[in-house]
């Protein structure tokens, strides 16, 4: 009977307390593009709730045709995540591998600049 | 305590060598890719994907809340149910490829693998059910033949007869 009770305590301790750790962390994205009008839409694609590879996440304007930025808010316990940028639905650096933002671990906002369609 | 062990551990024999054989293959393979791939991908193992960040036999920070989605019991025990789920298929496959304790970590892959038939891959039909399914109905082969000549547990129960 007791090592019944030791073996669910060892069992739940053990559940309970090798969970990864995660940490609310803030992105603010800021993308320059150049040599486009009239752009409509802008979005980021990539993993990690908010954002996902089939929908965009918007990004709002700050200059028209030229700056946009959008504020992402994740929890994670990753060092990084992958994005990629999406101009009206034209996706950037295709065929090319995903951006990676490297998330600050000393702080909880990291700031990411990136300009469509430039690796 | 010993007569359970060794009725756990005592394997079905085959026949014939070669039936044993062809009946390792599957769940030997099927062990590998428990351990490497679904396994590896939410539990830290050594060679878990260095990307994912996990530490030694930790379960990855979404399972729980994937977990949980399920409802009922799953939802007061998320924790424990993920990491459960996720040590069965990491480490329970490491045990299945070597034939220990083949019955006790076939029955933990079962129950891992109805629950991630029916619960969460039920609404996206029969093709997303497909993976979990296969490994279901393959260790509910191996829950009762257990390992087969081909597996540890042979040897011990081989040495256990022996001692007798």
């Amino acid at each position: 009977m007791k090592n019944k009770i030791l073996i669910a305590l060892l069992i739940t301790t053990c559940s309970l307390a090798c969970v990864q750790k995660a940490f609310l962390k803030t992105v603010i994205i800021t993308l320059t593009v150049h040599n486009k009008k009239n752009i409509k839409t802008v979005g980021i694609r990539g993993n990690g709730n908010p954002l996902s590879w089939e929908k965009d996440y918007e990004m709002k304007e700050v200059i028209k045709d030229s700056i946009y930025s959008a504020t992402v808010i994740t929890m994670t316990a990753y060092k990084f995540g992958k994005i990629k940028f999406v101009v009206d639905g034209d996706w950037e650096l295709k065929e090319q591998p995903n951006r990676k933002v490297i998330f600050n671990e000393k702080a909880d906002t990291t700031y990411f600049n990136a300009t469509f369609n430039t690796p | 305590m010993k007569k359970i062990f060794q009725k756990l551990t005592t394997p079905i024999l085959m026949p014939y060598w070669w039936q044993d054989a062809f009946l390792a293959l599957p769940r030997i393979i099927c062990g590998f890719w428990l351990a490497t791939e679904f396994g590896a991908a939410k539990f830290g193992m050594p060679w878990s994907p260095p990307d994912n960040n996990l530490h030694f036999f930790e379960v990855a920070f979404w399972f729980p809340n994937d977990v949980a989605a399920y409802g009922g019991i799953f939802k007061m025990f998320p924790s424990f149910f993920a990491w459960m789920g996720a040590f069965s298929e990491a480490v329970g496959g490491i045990f299945l490829m070597l034939g220990l304790q083949t019955r006790l970590f076939s029955f933990l892959v079962i129950c891992t693998m109805c629950v991630a038939a029916f619960l969460q891959q039920w609404h996206n039909g029969l093709w997303a059910m497909l993976a979990s399914l296969g490994f279901l109905w393959l260790y509910m082969y191996c829950l009762v033949l257990g390992s087969g000549r081909f597996g540890i547990d042979y040897l011990i129960s081989k040495k256990m007869k022996n001692e007798k």
